[in-house]
């Protein structure tokens, strides 16, 4: 029988090299990389605004903890893309800035470190690190504001909804602070 | 001559006019003919028909065009080429057959490659990080200067930290230590981020 030029096997065997040549190669230029979402909320008690709607689920978790905030607002929203050594800043306007480190990513889990830090001197304020999971959000208190309390959510990255543009239009910067400084008080001395 | 003479040969006649008689038979066969006129005739009438069909087959003959007989004659001896499927068909029956050994160890060595690339690439799809199922706080501190004690609490949807302010409480209760994760730090951040008032105003009780 005469041989046709295309063999199959041989056809197999180079697609499959080539797959795990590429897999492989991807494998090794992948840097680790985790996709957060965070909302900035605040939480306080001037009225009984819940916006977005999906934030009740929110007001009743700090309510059964003993928070009695009627309002929660979203001021802003976003998915982050964190890098290993390449931390993402999220600015506060309470003249603080929370900056959010992916530590590491071991058998899958990430570990990342959020760091609260008070401008404009950058004095470290606290630091939380936490492995992320696919359910559960961690909700960071990150100081007062405006009559209220400021809250960082870090979620899995599919359950935000990025929303930009609901920072209150009265807000400005405030003055900053002198170095090194920490604005006193600034705390919950009890429960809101 | 008689009758029954002249139907003996006239069956003849035919082969005789094409040559196809012995020399026994066609010397006999024009012993008679020149002796019987009827035989004659007739012999000379199959003579003429021969004659006009071969020149009419040969007039048709002329007139046909036999410019392409050649190719034509190529194409139909030479073995069409088979659709790529049909090839590859057979290319795999070939090797079935008289590389069985190869092709079975190939197919093993393929199966596997599947087995493990499928799962690599499912994993693939899994956002990244996020192996496992519930996210945790593993750890929170605070500098002293800030004077801020972490409170946790460990909720349905996830987990508080709430900062607590303990500048003007230093004085009446103990400065709450940084906690870790776990719903037993958590009960007792809140109750310290609730009410801290409570502690100062609980009685204490007096020496016996």
């Amino acid at each position: 029988m005469t041989s046709l030029p295309i063999r199959p096997g041989r056809a197999v065997c180079a697609a499959l090299s080539l797959f795990f040549l590429a897999g492989t190669r991807q494998a090794i230029a992948a840097e680790p990389a985790v996709q957060i979402g965070t909302q900035l909320i605040l939480a306080s008690n001037r009225d009984s605004t819940i916006d977005p709607p999906e934030l009740v689920s929110m007001r009743d978790q700090f309510s059964q903890k003993g928070f009695a905030f009627t309002s929660f607002r979203r001021l802003s929203g976003e998915k982050l893309t964190l890098h290993k050594g390449k931390p993402a800043e999220i600015a506060l306007p309470n003249q603080r800035t929370a900056s959010i480190r992916l530590n590491d990513v071991k058998h899958g889990t990430a570990h990342v470190e959020v760091i609260l830090s008070q401008l404009p001197s950058k004095v470290v304020i606290s630091s939380t690190v936490l492995t992320l999971g696919r359910e559960g959000s961690l909700f960071q208190h990150v100081g007062d504001y405006d009559g209220g309390q400021l809250i960082l959510v870090i979620s899995p990255a599919d359950t935000v909804k990025p929303r930009r543009a609901a920072l209150p239009t009265s807000w400005r910067p405030e003055p900053p602070l002198p170095r090194g400084e920490l604005s006193s008080c600034s705390e919950m001395t009890c429960c809101p | 001559m008689n009758r029954a003479d002249c139907q003996s040969w006239t069956p003849l006649l035919s082969a005789f006019i094409d040559g196809e008689l012995v020399s026994a038979q066609r010397l006999e066969l024009e012993r008679h003919l020149s002796t019987c006129a009827k035989c004659a005739a007739r012999a000379d009438d199959l003579r003429a028909t021969s004659t006009l069909i071969r020149v009419g087959m040969e007039m048709r003959a002329d007139e046909a065009d036999f410019s392409d007989f050649a190719d034509k004659v190529f194409a139909r001896i030479t073995p069409e080429r088979l659709p790529w499927l049909e090839r590859w068909k057979l290319s795999l029956s070939e090797l079935l057959t008289y590389h069985r050994t190869a092709m079975v160890s190939s197919l093993v060595a393929a199966g596997i490659a599947v087995l493990i690339a499928v799962p690599l690439a499912l994993r693939a799809r899994q956002p990244a990080g996020y192996a496992s199922p519930e996210l945790a706080v593993q750890l929170v501190s605070t500098v002293p200067d800030a004077h801020l004690a972490p409170v946790v609490m460990k909720g349905d949807q996830g987990t508080i930290i709430w900062l607590v302010n303990h500048r003007h409480t230093l004085v009446m209760a103990p400065q709450a230590e940084p906690t870790t994760n776990g719903s037993q730090e958590a009960d007792g951040g809140e109750a310290a981020g609730q009410n801290p008032s409570l502690k100062q105003q609980r009685p204490r009780g007096g020496e016996l």
